[in-house]
C-alpha cells in the first residue's frame, strides 16, 4: 500500500538526515583534529628554527645532529669547535626552547580555562593581576638575598608562585554568582595590578641602584636567563597544572551555561573554579618565576583557535596550546635576529603584538557583550 | 502616631547633617594641611612653619647672607611644603571628584581616572623625556617632562571620541578601550626601561606610584585652573549626570543624550586628570575608593556627592603625605595611599559581591 | 822592606779594599732591596707570611707550622694552607715551590687557590680556584677595571671586554679598548653567545675576571657566574676594581700582577699607590682641623657614608659628616617623587666642603676663561649651572665651597684633588696635576696630558661659564 510505502520512505531520509549528521560531526572533529596536528607541524618547525639563530647560526640538519650526537654521549675536546657548538646548542638553546614550550602550553592553557572560568573574554593571567603578584614575589626573593649564584633559583620561584596565589585569591572573593560585565574583572585586574606595582615600588625604594636594575631584569620577561635548572620546577609546575586542567575541560565547558545551568548538570561551579585558579596560579608562578612578566599569550591565542574551531575546549586547549608555543618561538626569534645582544625582551615583544590584538578585539564584539 | 516625622523634615535635616558633615571635612583637611607644612624636613617643626609664614606676612623675606638657618627655614617652607600641601589639596581633589564622576559615567564601580589610560600614557611621555632625551615640545626649562606627560595623556581621550564617533561605544567598551591603551602604552615603556640606567630606571619607577613631592609655586597656577575647571564644569552638569547613573535608555527618556554626555565628561575628567598626573604621578586608589566613602557618607545625588569627594579626596592625599612623611624618608605618597586603599577597595569588593555587581 | 814583603802588602790591601767595597755595595743593595715598602697583602693560598708576594720565606712558615712549632699554625696563618685542603702538609710546600718555580714548568696550567671578593655581604669574599698562570681572560667591568690592567700591563692578555653602549670606554684613555667590541649590553652582564664566541676566537682564555659587586654576573640578564664555570669551566676571579682604600686597591693589583705572572709592574703600581697615599695622609694630618666633607655623583643627592665616592674624600683627609645609610644615597632635594631625608639639612651635618664627582666629561679641552664641553649631551651649562644650583640649600654653597671633579679619571686623581681642594695649603693644585701626570706617563699605556684639561671646577667657575661661540 502507497501509505505504508511512504513512512519508510519519510524514516529513511530521516535516518539519512541523521547520517549526514553524523557524518558532518565526524568531518568535523575531523577536520579539528586536522587543525590541531596542523599547529602542531607549525610549532615544531618554527622552535627548531629558533634555536638555529645563535652565535653563527646553524642549519637544522646539522642541529639535530648536535643534539643526537650529545644524547648518544659523545664527548668533544674542550674548547674546540665541536665543544662550542655542542654547549650553545645544549646549555643555552635546549632549555631555552625547552622553556618556551612549556610556558607556552602553560600560558595558553591557563589563559583559556581562565575565560572559561571567569566568563569572561578577557580574561588572562596579566590582565588579572596575577602576574603583578608574582613579581612582588620575585622583588622579595631578591632582596632576601636569593640568588642563581647562590642556589637561590628554588627560593626565587617558590616566592614567586606563592604571591602569584595573592591577587588570585583576590579574583575568588570576586567570583561572580551573576552573569556580569567583563569590564569589571579586568577593572579588579588593573586595580590589583597597582597595588602590587605599589609594593613592588616600596622595595625597589628600599635598594640601592644595582639591585634594582637586578631585580627589574628578572621581572621583564626575557628569556636569556633560562638554564637547565630552571626546567625541573617549571615543567612539573606547569605539567600538573595543565594535566588537571586538561582533566576538567569538559566541565569548563559546561561553565558557559551559567552557575544554576551548571549546577543543574550536576557540576559544583565554585570548587571547579577553586581548582581551576589553583592550576593556574601553579602554571603562572612558576613562569613569572623563570622568565619574567609574558602577558597575552593566554589572551590571544584561546580567540584565534576559538574563531576558527568553536569553542569546544576538549579542542581549544591543546590547539592553543601549539599555537602558544609557535607565537613564543616566533618571538623569541625574532627578537634575538633583531638583536645578537639578546636585548629585547620577549615579553615586551608579545605585549606590542598582544596589545594591539585586545583592543581589536574589544571593538570587534558586538556591544552589547560588554 | 508618635514618632512619625513628616516626610519634608527628614529630607531637610537629612540635607542639614550633609552639609555639617562636609564642612567638619573641610575643616580636617584644612587642619591637615597646616599641620602638613610643619613637617618634611627635620630642620623643620610646626613652630619654625607658623614663624615663616608670620615673617612673610610682615613682608619680611631673609637674607642668606645675613641669617643662613632663618633663610633655609624660610625655604623649606614657603618654597616646600606651603605649595606642596597646597598642590595636594587639589590634585586630591581632582582625582576624587574625576573618580566619582568616572564611576557614574561608565556604570561601574571599578572604574577610576587612570582607567582611560591617562596615567600610562604621561609615564611613557616621561620615560621618552628621561631615557632618550625626547621632548615633544622643547621649551629648554623644567617644564619638558611634564608636557611630555601632558601630551601622551591626550592620546587615549582622543582615541575614545575618535572611536565613539565611529561606532556605537558602550560605557565598557570605553573602559576596556582605556585599558587596552594602557597595555600598550605599558609595552612600549617596558621596553625602554630595559636598556636604561640604574638612576633613570629608578626615577621611572618613583614616577609610576606618583608623590605630591615635587609641587612648586608655579605648578599651583595649572592645577588651580584645573580643579576650577573640572568642579564648576561638573557640578553643572551634575543633573544629567544623575540622569546618566539609571541607564541610557531611562537617560533619553529624560531628555538627557547619554553618549554625548559621557563623552564631554569623559574628556573634561581626562584633561584635567591628565593635569594632576603631570604634576604628581600616578597617585592611585583615591579616585577609586574615595567615591564608595563618599556614597556611604551623603548618598549618591551628584550635588552632594562630587564635593563630599573633592573634600575627602584632598583629606585622603594630604593625610597620606603627611603619614609618609612621619613613617619614612623616601616613600612616595602614592604607596602609602594604595596601602590604606587597598584593604578598602577589597572591602568594597567583597561587599559588591553579595550585592551582585556590574551591569 | 825586601820586594817580596811589599808585594804581600800591596796584595792584603787590595784584598781589603776589595771586601769593603763589596762589603759596601752589598749593604746599600740590601737597603735598596728592603725599600720595597707594600704593606698589602697578596692573597694567594700558599702566601702564608701574608706579605705581598710568594717567596722561600713563605716555605720557611709552612715548615714551621708542619713541624708544629710553637705559636705556628693554621689558625694563625690561615694562607699556609697552599693547596686549600684543610691542611698543612708537605703537599702545601710542593705548591708552593711550583708556584715559586712559575707553574708546573711543561707549559700547562696548575689550579691556585685565591681569595675573591664580592660585595654580598651575607658572604664577603670565598676561595676560588684558578688555573694559573693566567694567559687569557674576559675582562667585565667599567672604567676602574681598565685601570688596573694597563697599570698592570695585560693589555695584551685581554681577549674581550663589555661595557654599557651609552659609556663605552672614553676613546682617548682607553683607544685600545674603546676598538673592542662589548661582550653585552652593560658593564654587569655578559651575553651568552658573544661571551662563548669570544672564547672561541682566543683560544687561551681560561677565565673571566670581574668586579666585586654582587650584582655583577648575577644572572638575572645574561649568563651568570654558576654558568661561567660549571658549564663553561671558566674561572671567575672577583677583585676590588673600586676600592680606594689603598691596601685594598694594592692587594687588587698583586693579586692581577700573580696571576698574570706580572709581579714587577703589580709591585712598581702597587707601591707606587702607596707612596702617594701615605704622603697624602702624612701632609693632611698636619692640619689642625679636619675639614667637614660629603661627596655626591648626582644634583640631588649627597652620598651616604657605605659609597665609593665618600670612600675617595676620606682618603683624602676629609672627616665624613654623613652617615651609613641602607643605600648610598640620601636626597636632600624633593624633585619629582623623591623626598628628601629629614635630617640631611641638620647642622651636625652641613659640611663645609662639597664634592661632585661627575662622570661623562672627561677631557673636555677648555679654551681662556669660556666654557667646559666634553659629552655634550649630559653637559652643557645650562644644565651644568642649574644643577649647581640644587645645592643652595647647604651653608657651604653660600661660601661658595661646592666643587665638581672629573668622576672618570683614574682613582688615584680623585683623591688627590679632592685633598688639594680640601687642604690647599698643604696639598697643591699642582702637586696633584703632577702626580696625576706621572700616573698617567707610568701606568697608563696610552698618555694625555693633565695640563690640557680641566679636572676640577670651582663653584665660581660653573657660575660664570658662559657658552662657547
Amino acid at each position: 500500500m502507497s501509505s505504508e510505502e511512504a513512512p519508510l520512505q519519510y524514516d529513511t531520509e530521516c535516518f539519512r538526515e541523521d547520517d549526514e549528521r553524523v557524518d558532518q560531526y565526524i568531518r568535523s572533529t575531523r577536520s579539528k583534529l586536522l587543525f590541531i596536528l596542523f599547529l602542531t607541524i607549525v610549532c615544531i618547525i618554527s622552535s627548531l628554527y629558533s634555536m638555529t639563530i645563535y652565535g653563527d647560526g646553524m642549519s637544522i640538519p646539522r642541529l639535530l645532529e648536535v643534539i643526537s650526537a650529545h644524547i648518544s654521549g659523545v664527548e668533544y675536546p674542550r674548547l674546540s669547535a665541536e665543544w662550542f657548538e655542542d654547549i650553545t646548542v645544549w646549555d643555552a638553546a635546549m632549555p631555552r626552547l625547552i622553556f618556551t614550550v612549556i610556558a607556552g602550553i602553560g600560558l595558553a592553557v591557563a589563559g583559556a580555562s581562565m575565560q572559561s572560568c571567569m566568563n569572561n573574554p578577557l580574561a588572562d593571567p596579566y590582565t588579572v593581576g596575577v602576574s603583578s603578584g608574582a613579581c612582588l614575589g620575585l622583588s622579595i626573593a631578591l632582596l632576601l638575598g636569593f640568588s642563581v649564584n647562590n642556589n637561590g633559583l628554588g627560593g626565587i620561584i617558590i616566592f614567586a608562585f606563592l604571591f602569584s596565589l595573592l591577587p588570585l585569591l583576590a579574583i575568588v572573593l570576586l567570583s561572580p554568582k551573576t552573569r556580569s560585565s567583563p569590564a569589571t574583572l579586568i577593572l579588579a585586574g588593573v586595580a590589583l595590578s597597582y597595588l602590587f606595582n605599589s609594593m613592588n615600588t616600596i622595595i625597589m625604594v628600599a635598594v640601592d641602584a644595582e639591585t634594582l636594575e637586578s631585580i627589574y631584569s628578572w621581572q621583564v620577561g626575557t628569556l636569556t636567563q633560562i638554564r637547565w635548572d630552571n626546567i625541573p620546577f617549571v615543567l612539573f609546575a606547569v605539567g600538573v597544572g595543565s594535566a588537571i586542567i586538561l582533566s576538567l575541560s569538559k566541565r569548563l565547558n559546561l561553565l558557559a551555561l551559567g552557575d544554576e545551568g551548571a549546577s543543574s548538570l550536576g557540576i559544583d561551579p565554585d570548587n571547579l573554579r577553586l581548582i581551576c585558579l589553583t592550576a593556574i596560579a601553579f602554571i603562572v608562578g612558576a613562569v613569572v618565576g623563570s622568565a619574567g612578566v609574558i602577558g597575552f599569550i593566554g589572551l590571544v591565542t584561546p580567540h584565534i583557535v576559538r574563531s576558527i574551531i568553536g569553542s569546544d575546549n576538549k579542542y581549544v586547549l591543546p590547539a592553543a596550546s601549539m599555537l602558544g608555543i609557535t607565537l613564543m618561538a616566533i618571538a623569541d626569534t625574532a627578537c634575538r635576529y633583531l638583536d645578537p645582544y639578546d636585548n629585547i625582551p620577549v615579553g615586551t615583544a608579545i605585549s606590542l603584538i598582544g596589545a594591539p590584538i585586545f583592543l581589536y578585539l574589544i571593538m570587534r564584539r558586538k556591544s552589547r557583550v560588554w | 502616631m508618635s514618632g512619625d516625622v513628616p516626610p519634608e523634615e527628614t529630607y531637610i535635616r537629612g540635607r542639614r547633617i550633609r552639609y555639617v558633615l562636609m564642612m567638619a571635612l573641610i575643616l580636617a583637611t584644612a587642619v591637615l594641611v597646616v599641620f602638613s607644612f610643619g613637617t618634611g624636613s627635620g630642620v623643620i617643626s610646626f613652630d619654625i612653619a607658623m614663624d615663616v609664614i608670620r615673617e612673610r606676612m610682615n613682608g619680611n623675606i631673609p637674607d642668606r647672607s645675613k641669617d643662613y638657618w632663618a633663610w633655609l627655614c624660610d625655604r623649606l617652607v614657603y618654597d616646600g611644603t606651603i605649595p606642596r600641601a597646597l598642590g595636594g589639596v587639589m590634585v586630591g581633589a581632582i582625582l576624587g571628584i574625576s573618580g566619582a564622576v568616572m564611576q557614574m559615567c561608565v556604570r561601574n564601580p571599578l572604574a577610576s581616572p587612570y582607567t582611560t589610560g591617562i596615567s600610562s600614557a604621561a609615564l611613557f611621555g616621561v620615560t621618552i623625556h628621561l631615557v632618550l632625551g625626547i621632548s615633544i615640545i622643547p621649551l629648554g626649562n623644567g617644564m619638558d617632562m611634564i608636557l611630555n606627560a601632558f601630551l601622551f595623556s591626550m592620546i587615549p581621550c582622543m582615541l575614545m571620541v575618535f572611536l565613539s564617533m565611529k561606532m556605537k561605544t558602550t560605557p565598557s567598551m570605553l573602559v576596556l578601550i582605556g585599558i587596552g591603551v594602557m597595555y600598550i602604552f605599558n609595552a612600549i615603556t617596558m621596553m625602554l626601561k630595559y636598556g636604561a640606567e640604574p638612576e633613570i630606571l629608578k626615577q621611572i619607577q618613583m614616577w609610576s606610584v606618583g608623590s605630591i613631592s615635587g609641587i612648586t609655586w608655579n605648578d599651583l597656577g595649572y592645577l588651580l585652573i584645573a580643579t576650577m575647571i573640572l568642579f564648576v564644569s561638573m557640578m553643572a552638569l551634575s543633573g544629567r549626570m544623575d540622569a546618566l547613573a539609571s541607564g541610557d535608555r531611562m537617560s533619553q527618556s529624560l531628555g538627557v543624550e547619554p553618549v554625548g554626555t559621557r563623552l564631554l565628561c569623559m574628556v573634561i575628567i581626562s584633561a584635567c586628570t591628565a593635569v594632576a598626573v603631570c604634576f604628581s604621578g600616578s597617585i592611585g586608589f583615591v579616585g577609586l575608593v574615595i567615591p564608595h566613602i563618599s556614597r556611604m557618607l551623603v548618598g549618591s545625588r551628584s550635588d552632594m556627592l562630587l564635593p563630599c569627594s573633592a573634600i575627602l579626596g584632598a583629606t585622603l592625599l594630604i593625610g597620606a603625605d603627611v603619614l609618609s612623611r612621619i613613617l619614612s624618608t623616601g616613600l612616595p605618597v602614592g604607596a602609602v595611599t594604595a596601602v590604606i586603599g587597598a584593604p578598602v577597595f577589597l572591602y568594597f569588593l567583597v561587599k559588591m559581591r553579595t550585592n551582585g555587581w556590574g551591569r | 822592606m825586601n820586594a817580596n814583603t811589599t808585594k804581600i802588602v800591596a796584595v792584603i790591601a787590595v784584598i781589603v779594599v776589595a771586601s769593603a767595597g763589596i762589603g759596601t755595595f752589598m749593604i746599600l743593595n740590601k737597603d735598596k732591596g728592603d725599600e720595597v715598602n707594600i704593606t698589602a697583602a697578596l692573597e694567594v693560598y700558599g702566601n702564608a707570611n701574608n706579605d705581598y708576594k710568594i717567596d722561600e720565606s713563605d716555605v720557611t712558615l709552612i715548615q714551621k707550622i708542619i713541624d708544629k712549632e710553637d705559636g705556628y699554625t693554621l689558625e694563625k696563618y690561615p694562607l699556609a694552607d697552599a693547596n686549600y685542603d684543610s691542611v698543612v702538609d708537605a703537599k702545601d710546600v710542593e705548591q708552593v715551590r711550583k708556584i715559586i718555580a712559575g707553574g708546573n714548568g711543561d707549559g700547562t696550567q696548575m689550579s691556585v687557590w685565591h681569595i675573591n671578593h664580592t660585595t654580598d655581604t651575607s658572604i664577603n669574599q670565598y676561595v676560588a680556584e684558578t688555573k694559573w698562570p693566567v694567559s687569557k681572560v674576559i675582562g667585565n667591568g667599567a672604567a676602574n677595571a681598565l685601570i688596573i690592567y694597563e697599570m698592570v700591563g695585560i693589555r695584551d692578555n685581554i681577549s674581550g671586554i663589555n661595557y654599557s653602549s651609552s659609556s663605552p670606554p672614553d676613546s682617548i684613555v682607553y683607544s685600545y679598548y674603546s676598538k673592542m667590541k662589548s661582550l653585552g649590553t652593560s658593564t654587569m652582564y655578559l651575553t651568552e653567545g658573544l661571551l662563548t664566541d669570544c672564547v672561541k676566537n682566543n683560544p687561551g682564555t681560561t677565565a673571566v675576571i670581574t668586579a666585586d659587586n654582587k650584582g655583577y654576573l648575577d644572572g638575572s640578564k645574561g649568563v651568570s657566574e654558576k654558568y661561567i664555570e660549571e658549564t663553561l669551566g671558566l674561572d671567575v676571579i672577583r677583585i676590588e676594581h673600586a676600592a680606594v682604600d689603598p691596601e685594598e686597591y694594592a692587594s687588587a693589583i698583586l693579586m692581577v700582577g700573580f696571576l698574570f705572572n706580572k709581579n714587577t709592574q703589580a709591585y712598581e703600581a702597587a707601591e707606587w699607590i702607596q707612596d702617594v697615599f701615605d704622603h697624602i695622609e702624612e701632609e693632611t694630618s698636619k692640619a689642625s682641623k679636619k675639614v667637614r666633607v660629603a661627596a655626591t655623583s648626582y644634583y640631588n643627592y649627597l652620598s651616604a657614608r657605605n659609597s665609593d665616592y665618600a670612600d675617595v674624600t676620606v682618603a683624602a683627609g676629609g672627616e665624613y659628616t654623613l652617615w651609613t645609610a641602607s643605600k648610598s644615597s640620601i636626597y636632600f632635594k624633593d624633585s619629582g617623587s623623591y623626598t628628601a631625608d629629614p635630617n640631611i639639612l641638620k647642622p651636625e651635618f652641613q659640611p663645609d666642603v662639597i664634592i661632585a664627582l661627575r662622570t661623562g666629561a672627561f677631557l673636555g679641552k677648555v679654551s681662556e676663561g669660556a666654557s667646559w664641553y666634553g659629552n655634550e649631551s649630559k653637559w652643557n651649562v645650562n644644565t651644568m649651572q642649574t644643577q649647581l644650583k640644587n645645592f643652595e640649600v647647604f651653608d657651604c654653597y653660600g661660601s661658595k665651597n661646592v666643587y665638581t671633579v672629573a668622576g672618570d679619571i683614574p682613582i688615584v686623581a680623585r683623591v688627590l684633588y679632592s685633598a688639594a681642594i680640601m687642604y690647599p695649603d698643604l696639598i697643591s693644585m699642582e702637586y696633584a696635576d703632577q702626580m696625576h701626570q706621572e700616573f698617567v706617563d707610568k701606568f697608563l699605556g696610552s698618555s694625555y696630558n693633565v695640563s690640557e684639561h680641566r679636572f676640577v671646577l670651582s663653584q665660581s667657575d660653573v657660575e660664570s661659564m658662559k657658552v662657547s661661540a
